[in-house]
């Protein structure tokens, strides 16, 4: 089972004194942030209650874990969890000041949310029934639960330019969606070897991208090596300013496959060369086949349960049984119920799924019915589970701070129409419904058969909620297909949208045979097109204003109060906070110039502000302003008048020289972060000046030419080629010889007719001083 | 910041240098030096630090410009006698570059008032003629991690040599504790040849710069000594000392310290520099 790293267990100190230090009004909200969010700890619309997303690698969970997260949602939130669409399980409506209560309490059970969001590794999925489905080629828990202890156990796993998603799955059905996801790992056999092939760059949200093949075959034994080298590319070369392009898939897409392979494979032979990884053999239990069957008859209902929501597993005589989780929701005591009777029946094993449902495993023949009596009489046994009604959804804008549509609301609506329709879910057999709130996708609408987002049109003057309907989205190693869009239609008419099609294609499908995603993509495009143009009309507001209103909601749609998201609020906010917090302490100062601390606080603040783009978390004011030498003085990226920073900082009294130099360092970092690109990288003090081209030194005499030439061609990188143009005589013969022994190519030197035009590439050659003590 | 013309042309000598080039003119720029006394030492490293385009120098003297200060500090000129010294120097340096920023201080230099002087600075020049200024200056700037360059004349002879705290030696690595008061003889006892403090105080001036720039072998660990009658340099090595009592491994000196004014003649009466 999955062990939480010691780095995870060490940092929860931190993260609680962070958070004291939040309570008491010492630590801004904004830096305060920057602490949560990697921490899995998000606010919730509205901001006043906050999520905790626990991570569950694997997906894998025991009945005691179950109760503790059951536990902390009755004693700290709000009494309803969520199991998200990669497996994680969420605490919502938890007050501020309980999160290290639910932090600390849920250690002891090996469950953090350390990484359940910002810039982080985060979960680390696998197919929901990875050990026990017949259909894999081999267990991959343990490559994922192992995948995670080691990422987790490295600091800068929690400073990426965004997020990093891995996720394995035991064979081309792809049940983990690995090859939409930033890194993905199929299980496969090459000579009897375990190994996986490896996708890159997949990815789901505004602009979806399916995974491309990075490696055909990697042992079992190298994965971490991979994960480990995708990883540092990405920290290197990720775009941080960005957030809208930072994911992997982008970086990926801007190099090519074949350009991300290539700093890839060198990242993973230095680390070869360099490091060894030894995953931790995770040990996994099986039970042994036994010759059983499921034998009770005559309960019509069982029969159905037993159709839609009993799995059999590859261990003889053994089932796993899904409970469905409307929306992913499951209510704190249904889950402590849920976890009773699974520790009863000595089930010692649940799964979370990408379908937000839950799973026990191992259900040996003769108790899977004495469980489904008790799952019934707790009111778990739902049926239909992974079917048409049991759509995949966000949550959409009730919590999320992005959402635009309340896709939860249409789910609940959506379902309800569909169970009173006449719909035969064994012809619909493998469709999925996938909703996300907006176009994130955070619904993963974009693999679903039929997926939709939620997107707002104005009519009138008046803002409508719509949803966007997209066709034939599937997964599936070496066909995975993101769904296609087919048109727009209103909230309000999504249920009627949905039941009308799937009855019409119903229909057709019946007379079909082959391949579903084809004819959805054709045939089933062009039922959508007809049942979408019958559903498009949005009365006046004063005919009808359900339109202008979404699903659940008692007021008219509108877009006030969606702010920008938290996932990445990481770095930028971190830097922005410190940066206000000097300019405050600043304007303290200019009257209390003399007080030290306060003028120390301010150097200290100043030098942090930056770090964080170089990964560096300083603990304390000797450090920062160490690393802030390091990395910005020495480098040459701030002025050398600061070279004294730390003696200053040591030596200060207070003072109007000192108050000076405080604000002096505070403007130059503050104009430094206004000249970060989007890289995180600065300009160097030299650069910046003067563009490549030609430099006219005609009329410039010896020897001011050649200081010219020279001071020019040292603003350029090397390589640079630059046309001089020269008056002939003394300047022509000295200034090409004085630039070459300074280390540049003369590449030509063209007589114009009274002048020279003299073409020089920069040079390697920087000439500089070596300080050489004895 | 780019370089405007004129700065091109004044200090195009030294930027045709390799190891120089504009970024180490830019350094120059912005460095700031601190010149203690404006005497014969002081005088060649203020005038050649100016020239050289040295951003900032703060040069501190308390005494005036005397008729007997003109045979060998060439900052001064008939007509400042009588001037505080360092309004002196700061006319001079003006005339020469009227770029560079000059910050006087007309006042002794103190266990009081050293630390919130130096430490404005990025390297400090010891121009003075005694004792009690050399350790003062030492202590400072090793407490401050400032470099020092330490310069010392007496007739015919001189010597140098450049302090980086805990690179190499220190003053008191060298000589722990100043000699007790009569021991030596100062300057103005034993007299000093003009030409000597310049050829010092010129030598100073061009570790400033090597310092300042980062380039070259400053004379770290090894004490310069110049001879002027037989002509000759020598060099003797200084190891770092670990007894040192500033910066061995179980320091004495913690905090600045005045030694008392051993020459006698200096309260009161304004004493010449170098
Ligand atoms: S898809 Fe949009 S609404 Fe749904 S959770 Fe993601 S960001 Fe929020
Ligand atoms: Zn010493």
């Amino acid at each position: 089972m999955f062990k939480l790293p010691e780095e995870v267990v060490k940092t929860t100190e931190k993260f609680s004194k962070a958070l004291t230090e939040f309570l008491e009004g010492r630590m801004n909200a904004d830096r305060f942030k920057g602490v949560r969010v990697p921490w899995g700890i998000y606010s919730q619309r509205g901001g006043r209650a906050f999520m905790a997303r626990i991570r569950i690698p694997a997906g894998v969970v025991t009945p005691q874990q179950l109760k503790a997260l059951g536990e902390c949602s009755l004693n700290y939130g709000d009494g309803v969890l969520h199991v998200t669409i990669r497996q994680d399980i969420q605490i919502h409506g938890v007050r501020i000041e309980d999160v290290g209560k639910i932090i600390s309490y849920l250690k002891d059970f090996q469950l953090s949310p350390r990484g359940g969001g910002g810039n982080t590794v985060r979960n680390v999925t696998a197919c929901p029934l990875a050990g026990i489905c017949p259909k894999e080629r081999f267990d991959v828990r343990g490559h994922a639960i192992a995948l995670t202890e080691f990422l987790l156990q490295d600091i800068n796993s929690y400073r990426l330019p965004r997020k990093y998603k891995i996720a394995f799955s035991g064979c081309e059905r792809d049940c983990a969606l690995a090859t939409v996801t930033d890194l993905g790992f199929i299980a496969k056999r090459v000579d009897s070897v375990e190994g996986f092939s490896v996708y890159v760059g997949g990815g789901l949200g505004a602009k979806s991208m399916v995974g491309q093949l990075l490696e055909e075959f990697v042992s079992s034994k190298d994965i971490a090596y991979v994960a480990e080298a995708v990883k540092r590319v990405f920290f290197k070369y990720g775009e941080r300013r960005d957030r809208h392009h930072a994911r992997l898939r982008f970086l990926v897409e801007r190099l090519g496959v074949e350009g991300f392979r290539n700093l890839y494979r060198k990242e993973l032979e230095g680390l070869k060369r360099t490091t060894h990884i030894a995953l931790r053999d995770i040990c996994l239990r099986y039970p042994p086949d036994v010759e059983d069957d499921i034998s009770v008859a005559g309960d019509s209902q069982f029969e159905a349960f037993k159709k839609y929501n009993v799995f059999s597993q590859k261990q003889g005589g053994y089932f796993a049984i899904g409970i469905r989780l409307p929306l992913g929701d499951i209510p704190a005591e249904d889950l402590i119920r849920l976890a009773d009777i699974g520790e009863r029946f000595s089930i010692s094993e649940f799964r979370t799924s990408q379908a937000q449902n839950i799973y026990l495993c191992n259900v040996r023949a003769d108790m899977v019915y004495p469980i489904y009596s008790e799952l019934k009489a707790a009111g778990l046994a739902r049926l239909y589970i992974d079917t048409i009604l049991d759509p995949i959804v966000c949550r959409g804008a009730t919590t999320c701070n992005l959402g635009l549509c309340n896709s939860k609301g249409l789910a609940e609506e959506l379902v309800s129409n569909l169970e009173a329709a006449d719909i035969d879910l064994d012809t619909l057999q493998g469709m999925t419904i996938k909703i996300s709130g907006c176009p994130n996708a955070c619904g993963h609408h974009p693999t679903g058969t039929i997926g939709l987002h939620g997107i707002v049109r104005r009519v009138g003057a008046r803002p409508v909620p719509f949803y966007k309907i997209l066709l034939g989205g599937k997964v599936m190693e070496g066909g995975t297909r993101l769904a296609e869009e087919v048109g727009l239609v209103p909230a309000r008419n999504v249920p009627a949208v949905l039941k009308t099609f799937l009855t019409r294609l119903q229909g057709s499908l019946e007379r079909y045979e082959g391949n579903v995603h084809d004819y959805l993509t054709h045939e089933g495009k062009h039922i959508m097109e007809k049942v979408l143009e019958e559903h498009s009309y949005v009365p006046p507001y004063e005919e009808d204003p359900s339109f202008y209103r979404d699903f659940g909601q008692e007021e008219d749609f509108s877009l006030v109060g969606r702010g920008p998201g938290e996932c990445g609020a990481g770095i930028l906010d971190m830097i922005e906070a410190d940066l206000e917090e000097a300019r405050a302490k600043l304007s303290l100062a200019e009257e209390k110039a003399h007080d030290t601390g306060l003028l120390k606080e301010i150097l200290y603040l100043s030098a942090r502000a930056l770090l964080v783009v170089k990964g560096i978390d300083p603990k304390s004011p000797e450090e920062a302003l160490e690393a802030f030498y390091r990395e910005f003085i020495e480098s040459g990226i701030v002025s050398p008048r600061f070279r004294d920073l730390k003696a200053r900082f040591t030596t200060l009294r207070g003072g109007m020289g000192d108050f000076e130099y405080a604000r002096a360092l505070y403007e130059e970092v503050r104009s430094l972060y206004a000249s970060m690109d989007s890289n995180f990288q600065f300009p160097t003090r030299e650069r910046a000046t003067e563009e490549v081209g030609a430099l006219d030194l005609r009329g410039t005499p010896c020897p001011m030419n050649y200081v010219k030439a020279k001071l020019f061609l040292e603003t350029l990188p090397t390589g640079s080629v630059v046309d001089i143009l020269l008056d002939g005589g003394e300047p022509i013969a000295n200034v090409p010889g004085s630039l070459e022994k300074d280390g540049h190519e003369i590449m030509a030197i063209e007589d114009l007719g009274g002048f020279y035009m003299v073409k020089v590439r920069k040079g390697m050659m920087e000439v500089k001083g070596d300080q050489n003590a004895t | 910041m780019p370089l405007r013309d004129e700065q091109i042309e004044r200090y195009s000598r030294q930027i045709i240098l390799p190891n120089i080039g504009g970024k180490g003119q830019e350094k120059l720029l912005e460095a700031r030096v601190l010149i203690v006394g404006a005497g014969g030492l002081g005088s060649p490293v203020a005038l050649y630090l100016a020239s050289a385009g040295v951003g900032t120098i703060g040069i501190v003297d308390f005494d005036n410009v005397e008729l007997n200060n003109l045979q060998r500090q060439v900052l001064h000129r008939t007509d400042t006698v009588g001037m505080p010294k360092v309004k002196s120097a700061q006319e001079a340096m003006r005339a020469l570059n009227p770029e560079v920023r000059v910050v006087t201080y007309q006042v002794r230099l103190t266990s009081e008032n050293a630390e919130e002087i130096v430490r404005e600075y990025d390297m400090v020049v010891d121009g003075s003629d005694n004792f009690p200024t050399k350790y003062l200056l030492n202590d400072v700037c090793y407490f401050l991690k400032k470099p020092l360059s330490h310069g010392a004349i007496l007739g015919f002879d001189g010597q140098l040599f450049t302090m980086i705290p805990d690179q190499g030696p220190c003053y008191r690595c060298l000589f722990p504790s100043p000699p007790p008061p009569g021991a030596v003889p100062t300057c103005q006892e034993a007299g000093v040849i003009g030409a000597v403090a310049g050829v010092i105080g010129t030598l100073q001036a061009n570790e400033v710069l090597k310092v300042l720039l980062g380039i070259g072998r400053p004379l770290l660990g090894r004490l310069l000594i110049f001879d002027g009658l037989s002509m000759e340099f020598r060099e003797v090595g200084i190891p770092r000392d670990p007894n040192c009592p500033l910066c061995g491994e179980y320091p004495t000196v913690t905090e600045l310290i005045d030694y008392e004014e051993f020459c006698g003649l200096r309260r009161g009466r304004s004493g010449p520099h170098g």
